[in-house]
């Protein structure tokens, strides 16, 4: 070393480390590091063949073992006396540079290194106690490594180099926190918290360190390696793994051992091209804004309006009621902050992610499946199938949450059914149940070793949960030998076809949490629940295996249970006989505006459909039913049967056969558009492990057949990604009535939306068939505006007005209105005042009648929408004229014909809050509030009461005075109760999960352990 | 290696595959069989005026106008027929060409009809009114007098974008004035092009013309379409909504004066169940197409005696065309007879009778009517009168394929007066049958309600005696809204 440092004239000489058990084992020769500072060791664990023997050049010198001139070492200060271990060799090698010293490695000079900290036969006594090696020692690498950053570089270059830190660092804990890992978010937050703490002492440090620069910034980055080390590190799957079963981290990981196992082309071009469709098809909507179609309203701008109207007892929407607020509030409160009230931001990554998750999950889904390319053409259909897009396109968000959903519930519903690759019988899973409940036991390392040959992985890398579920496998694999494949049958068991399986009970609540989110977001989803688990039932008896099918549709309805439980009390509105079902699942389409059957199995049920391509999907579903062996051809009849069941629903919902109010038909083919590609991966797996058993003849025939109709079946989404926006209108309507919010000068009014329900913004409840009706304050609706509480009360008032126009029974629609606050009906025939949005005009008796109402005012009409303006109404919060007053103590519709309160004039104007009014009151008159009569609604005038009574029947009139006015409703207790026994539910159940979750994770690592 | 030994599912195979294409082939076939038609898009109107239904809680009737001098050319009054079984009370509001809007209480008691002359009301040239009343099947009709004549149609049930005439003449002596009345609070804006026999046209003036909101125009049509014996005319709201009607003065002979309301929409079908040539009492039928392709239309006359051989005639689009009856050998004279038209390939169009009398025969004027396009169980008629001064006819067209049994009866006061010999008369499938009131009673203001068992098509023929007046008016339909 001391030689070569003569002969280069280095400051800093590495000698090459090679392994202490096996010196032919390379551990390091010098290390590069990318401008973030983290290390890449050259030759780690190659074997030595002198490939790394030539005296070069490197950046960073490992501290096992260096030589540092005294005069440099003394010119530097030293080490950095913060930094004793982890990031101590980066330090002191990258300010060796920046003075204008040579790093180099002489691997003439060699060194057996035991790393005996990181084989844990050395105490590391500079870290805090608890948790594995890695979790202790990488708060002290990730914070050191941010000190040499944060100290070295320049302060223009800080500039560039800080934000993308800081870019990094959030996907790096967005990951971790989808991964689960909560030591990793830890430490990366820490690592910002300790040089934060440490700011002044940073400060000197960077003070010494610029202060005996002589290179520049730019120098030093060209001895740097290009990109992001870290992020490289992650494409290649070489991220620990040692936390969680589930979730998207899983499918991550997964995704990288399959790039490892194989088929890496394929697999990277599958996966970029798929991601690449779903980027530029969405390219629109990412850059733009999404159209305030459907469900699609636009998210109040602070989450606290969320929260606040979640609060209160109050709900807005109709005519007012004090019903429970929906639980998506909460939930969407909560993202909103977790968002820093990025709302619209919030929206989009809850819509668009959608399609991204759904993708994930297939990919997941199908890992039981012994065939990469299988799960490839798995994925790829998934997102070929247009559901999703045509459900964007016409505002449809339960239709894309459900395609998010569907494949993760089918990862918990297809172990239920206990039937291989994807599950075992119940009483095999006892062997899990001992290993998760007692300390290690010997043998299952060997278990370890066979997994790792078979995965073909190298050992000690091996996902920890495969090795988990193969010991399930094993245990499972006794009681059941017909598992296995024929020809495998001396072959050690392959891992493949066994994931892991927690107890029935313990998978339910997951489930049921799971479910309770995406239920609270869109209820709709109830209606999808119960065609999968119908499904279930049906593809058991089809397949003969009835109890299977009924334990995973009871996984389902037990899951169903526990979410309508975890939504407490809200679930009762939809529950209750009588309640509001209708806004919040759907209240259908008319039997002649509902797709064909046709049209319905090749899911042309939007402006993207498949067209006739759309078959394809079909000739791809179908080759595993004609060519599948064992499990492959069971599995295709289970999933077929799903598919005609969801098929079947979606068609007589169509119909009106049912008997209930029916969700939209996306929502009721999702488990079809998840069926079918499952079964094109159990096609591949057919083909890849049943074909070669037949003779050549009509079956080779079908494969080919099936794989030219998988190419087809992608072409529409390719077709559709084109315009960036799944086919989502540019403009919607608020971009046409953006006039109309300027009206509340005029005083607090309504909207009242009628329309078919498939073009009306937000969640309509029922007027007539296929005649939907929904309400908005003050101009446009928003988010607060969904899913709307039960219309059994005043609201339906407003209904019974729009039926006698649809009946010809009166020509005073606007009269009826006045009382309910009605200044404007808008009729939409498009979902959007676009050409291409999807098309659905109103019943045609209510166009006629609407244009026969002679108070009714002509406002603006086309294609697209129709706009009336009411003549004859008054504001929401007014104080009547003396004939208003007269008619406002009789009730019925005759009332409200007969009253003239065109001269009524707006009071209390101010809104503090969704029911929260204040404002100056006129002397002499009654204050009148169109809102359904609850004596929890008080008025205070100068600070007194004013005394309520009811007007017109329903709504609510208060005799006041001169003053100042404030208008509240105060929220009743139990509703405060409701919400307490509600979050004590979601405690409880959250933490039931997570401690079955800390003992799985915990026999997870004793495995790893003995390992 | 067998397929058995490999795990080949073999017959369990064959019954899944076989149930499951079963299912899908067996909802195919019944989702083609029974696939429900459309009943959304383009706006369903009623194209002739029709009551509400009983149990509406409005009846709401647009009289698009008439003079209301005093001594006017066509000076109106609206009557008012209740034949329900309760009172209707509501209210009359007056839209003048000038002026402010006026509103008058208005109580027609059951059974019975009231009258309301426009120059009571509020003195203006012209004026249009709202009658508005809390009860359903309502009829209201529009009369309109002076030295040429008299002639009573029902006012419009409901507005519309379109409206139709089938004739009119702007000749020498003879002036055609539309009545465009807007009940509504917005404004309207309409485009009016007319079908001459020399072409199609569209006067500037006519182009964009505005009806302020709760108010009447009246344009004279013969200002900028001159000196035409027939025209046709399409008025078009670009924006609003509009009730219009057309009063004909005919000062030249044949004389007359007549007013009718415009069809709010095309048809496919007309019925006109009286009809009769013979000396000095003349009778066309006037066809308009509005639209944008040839119309084949079907003229079928329904012989009191004998047979007449139909006529197939082609009305191109935009243009109208005349049947005179009078110059058809195949139409015998002095046999009275009914018209069934229908446009064969189902273009829309505008059907309109035109008869005149004059000397030698003792009737004389002039009386335009549009067909009915529908048939009803239950017809109302508002206005008429069977007494030393009037001569009443009512003409029931059997339109259905079951002999009919009708009955007349007056409504008298809040009486319903089953007049003697006009009850259970039979009239046999497809054939018509007139009787004169004046054989069977005698009584000037004569509100009529006419009772079927088969869908019918009813008619009042109207004469003064001896002097000018001859109006045919189809009645008002009860029972067909609201189904």
């Amino acid at each position: 070393l001391v030689e070569e440092a003569y002969r280069s004239n280095a400051g800093i000489v590495t000698p090459k480390f090679v392994a202490w058990d096996n010196p032919e084992l390379l551990l390091t020769v010098g290390m590069s590091a990318d401008k973030a500072g983290v290390a890449i060791p050259f030759g780690r664990h190659e074997l030595d063949q002198e490939q790394y023997d030539s005296v070069r050049d490197v950046f960073v010198a490992p501290g096992g073992a260096q030589l540092i001139r005294a005069d440099l070492f003394v010119a530097l200060g030293g080490f950095d006396e913060t930094m004793l271990m982890f990031g101590e060799d980066l330090d002191i090698s990258w300010r060796a540079q920046l003075a204008g010293a040579r790093v180099i490695a002489a691997p003439e000079a060699r060194v057996r290194h035991l790393e005996a900290t990181a084989a844990g036969l050395r105490p590391l006594e500079l870290a805090p106690a608890g948790g594995t090696l890695t979790e202790r020692v990488r708060p002290m690498e990730l914070r050191h490594r941010l000190r040499v950053v944060l100290k070295t570089y320049g302060r223009l270059q800080l500039l560039r180099i800080v934000p993308q830190l800081i870019v990094l660092t959030l996907a790096e804990m967005a990951y971790s926190i989808a991964a689960r890992r909560r030591a990793a978010l830890w430490a990366i937050v820490s690592a910002w918290r300790w040089n934060f703490a440490e700011r002044k002492g940073l400060r000197t440090a960077r003070k010494a360190t610029q202060g005996s620069r002589s290179l520049s910034d730019r120098s030093i980055r060209r001895s740097q390696t290009r990109g992001s080390a870290r992020l490289s590190t992650f494409v290649r799957g070489q991220l620990a793994t040692e936390e969680q079963t589930l979730g998207v981290g899983a499918a991550g990981r997964d995704l990288a051992s399959a790039l490892r196992r194989g088929g890496l082309k394929l697999a990277i071009g599958v996966w970029v091209g798929v991601f690449a469709v779903m980027v530029i098809g969405s390219r629109g909507l990412l850059s733009g804004d999404l159209a305030a179609i459907g469900q699609f309203q636009p998210f109040p701008d602070s989450p606290v309006e969320f929260v606040r109207s979640y609060m209160t007892g109050w709900r807005t929407s109709g005519l007012g009621s004090s019903s429970p607020a929906p639980v998506a509030f909460a939930v969407l409160g909560a993202l909103g902050m977790l968002f820093i009230g990025a709302m619209g931001a919030l929206q989009k990554v809850l819509v668009l992610g959608g399609l991204f998750v759904g993708i994930a999950g297939a990919w997941r889904v199908t890992r039981a499946i012994d065939s990469s390319r299988g799960r490839l053409v798995a994925i790829a259909l998934y997102a070929a199938v247009p559901l999703p897009y045509d459900a964007l396109a016409q505002g449809n968000w339960a239709g894309v949450l459900g395609y998010a959903l569907m494949p993760w519930l089918l990862v918990r519903m297809l172990r239920a059914f206990g039937v291989a690759p994807w599950g075992a019988e119940a009483p095999e899973e006892e062997p899990v149940r001992r290993a998760l409940a007692e300390p290690v036991h010997h043998h299952r390392v060997s278990a370890v070793d066979d997994v790792s040959e078979t995965l073909g992985a190298e050992a000690g890398t091996m996902d920890p949960i495969a090795a988990e579920e193969y010991l399930i496998a094993e245990g499972a694999l006794r009681g059941r030998p017909e598992y296995d494949d024929d020809e495998d049958d001396a072959k050690p068991v392959p891992a493949w076809r066994f994931v892991a399986l927690p107890a029935f009970r313990e998978q339910v609540l997951p489930v049921a949490i799971v479910l309770a989110v995406c239920l609270a977001l869109a209820p709709a989803l109830a209606g999808m629940l119960v065609v999968v688990a119908a499904g279930a039932v049906v593809g058991g008896l089809v397949a003969g295996q009835t109890n299977a099918g009924l334990r995973a549709a009871g996984m389902v309805a037990a899951g169903s249970v526990g979410a309508a439980v975890l939504l407490f009390p809200w679930t009762l509105i939809v529950l209750l006989p009588g309640a509001g079902w209708s806004p919040l699942i759907g209240i259908g389409d008319v039997a002649s505006q509902a797709p064909s059957l046709g049209q319905i199995m090749r899911f042309h049920t939007g402006p993207l459909g498949a067209g006739p391509l759309g078959w394809a999907f079909l000739v791809v579903g179908a080759l595993p039913l004609v060519i599948g062996r064992k499990w492959r051809f069971t599995w295709a009849v289970h999933l077929w049967s799903m598919t005609i069941v969801s098929w079947l629903v979606a068609w007589a919902a169509g119909r009106g056969w049912l008997g209930v109010s029916p969700p939209t038909v996306e929502v009721l083919l999702v488990p079809a558009a998840a069926a079918l590609p499952l079964l094109g991966a159990l096609g591949l797996a057919a083909f890849e492990h049943d074909l070669p058993g037949y003779q050549f003849g009509w079956r080779q025939l079908a494969s080919v057949t099936a794989a030219a109709a998988t190419a087809l079946a992608l072409l529409p989404v390719l077709s559709g990604a084109v315009d960036g926006r799944w086919g989502m209108p540019e403009r919607d309507l608020p971009a046409l009535l953006s006039w109309m919010p300027a009206k509340r000068a005029d005083g607090a009014f309504r909207v009242l939306w009628l329309g078919d329900p498939r073009v009306l913004p937000g969640d309509p409840w029922r007027a007539s068939p296929g005649l939907g009706y929904i309400t908005s304050d003050d101009g446009m609706p928003d988010a607060i505006d969904l899913w709307p509480g039960p219309d059994d009360g005043a609201t339906g008032l407003l209904v019974d007005a729009v039926g006698l126009v649809e009946r010809d029974q009166t020509s005073r629609l606007g009269h009826l209105l006045a009382p309910m606050g009605v200044r404007y009906i808008v009729v939409p025939a498009r979902g959007a005042p676009t050409k291409d949005a999807l098309r659905r005009p109103p019943p045609s008796d209510l166009s006629r009648g609407l244009r026969q109402q002679v108070d009714l005012r002509l406002l603006d009409s086309d294609e697209a929408f129709t706009v009336y303006e009411n003549a004859s109404w008054a504001p929401t919060r007014a104080t009547l004229p003396p004939g208003g007053i007269d008619a406002s103590r009789r009730t019925g519709p005759d009332a409200a014909r007969s009253a003239d309160l065109s001269g009524s004039t707006p009071v209390l104007s101010n809104e503090s809050g969704p029911v929260t009014f204040t404002g100056p009151l006129p002397d002499g008159g009654e204050t009148y509030v169109a809102s359904a009569y609850s004596t929890r609604w008080k008025l205070e005038v100068d600070g007194t009461n004013a005394t309520q009574r009811r007007a017109f029947g329903w709504a609510s009139a208060f005799e006041t005075s001169a003053g100042h006015g404030r208008l509240t409703y105060k929220t009743e207790p139990l509703r405060y109760a409701a919400l307490a026994v509600q979050l004590v539910l979601w405690v409880l159940a959250l933490r039931v999960v997570f401690r079955n979750l800390r003992r799985h994770r915990s026999a997870v690592l004793a495995l790893r352990g003995s390992e | 290696m067998t397929a058995a030994r490999a795990g080949d599912p073999g017959r369990r195979r064959l019954i899944a595959v076989i149930t499951l294409l079963a299912v899908v082939l067996i909802a195919a076939g019944i989702d083609r069989i029974d696939r429900p038609e459309s009943d959304r898009g383009a706006t369903a109107t009623l194209s002739m005026p029709a009551a509400a239904p009983s149990s509406a809680l409005s009846s709401t009737w647009f009289c698009p106008g008439g003079t209301a001098s005093g001594g006017g050319e066509a000076e109106g009054y609206v009557a008012v027929v209740n034949p329900g079984q309760t009172d209707a009370v509501g209210t009359v509001t007056v839209h003048p060409t000038e002026g402010e809007a006026r509103t008058v209480p208005l109580t027609v008691a059951a059974s019975s009809s009231v009258q309301l002359r426009y120059s009571e009301l509020a003195a203006s040239p012209w004026r249009a009114v709202t009658v508005e009343l809390g009860a359903g099947e309502v009829g209201v009709e529009q009369v309109i007098s002076g030295p040429l004549g008299w002639s009573a149609a029902p006012c419009a049930s409901q507005a519309s974008s379109e409206w139709y005439f089938g004739g009119g003449s702007t000749a020498r002596e003879n002036t055609l004035y539309l009545t465009l009345y807007n009940p509504f609070p917005d404004d309207a804006i309409a485009d009016l092009t007319f079908a001459t026999s020399g072409g199609a046209t569209t006067p500037q003036a006519f182009r964009g013309v505005v009806i302020r909101g709760r108010s009447v125009s009246v344009l004279s049509v013969g200002e900028h379409v001159r000196r035409r014996d027939d025209v046709a005319g399409s008025i078009v709201a670009r924006r609003g909504r509009l009730v219009v009607g057309r009063v004909q003065v005919r000062a030249a002979s044949p004389t007359g004066l007549s007013y009718t309301l415009g069809a709010p929409s095309t048809d496919t079908s007309f019925v006109f169940p009286e009809g009769f040539v013979v000396d000095g009492v003349s009778e066309r039928l006037n066809l308009y197409n509005p639209g944008d392709r040839e119309a084949i239309v079907d003229v079928e006359m329904v012989l009191d005696e004998g047979v007449a051989e139909p006529w197939e005639i082609r009305i191109r689009p935009r243009e109208r065309t005349l049947l005179d009856f009078g110059a058809e050998e195949r139409v015998p004279k002095s046999v009275g007879h009914g018209l069934l038209v229908r446009s064969l390939n189902d273009i829309g169009i505008v059907a309109e009778q035109w008869i005149t009398a004059n000397t030698p025969s003792p009737r004389k004027g002039s009386s335009e009517t549009l067909g009915a396009t529908a048939s009803a169980t239950a017809w109302t008629f508002a206005a008429g009168s069977a007494d030393g001064a009037w001569d009443e006819w009512i003409t029931i067209q059997n339109t259905s394929a079951a002999e009919a049994n009708v009955d007349l009866i007056v409504l008298a006061d809040g009486r319903e007066l089953a007049v003697e010999g006009l009850q259970d008369l039979v009239v046999a499938a497809g054939a018509r049958q007139t009787v004169r009131l004046g054989d069977h009673i005698s009584r000037s203001n004569l509100a009529l309600l006419v009772r079927a068992d088969q869908p019918v098509v009813a008619e009042r023929a109207v004469f003064a005696v001896p002097g000018p007046g001859v109006s045919y008016s189809i009645g008002i339909p009860l029972g067909l809204r609201g189904r």
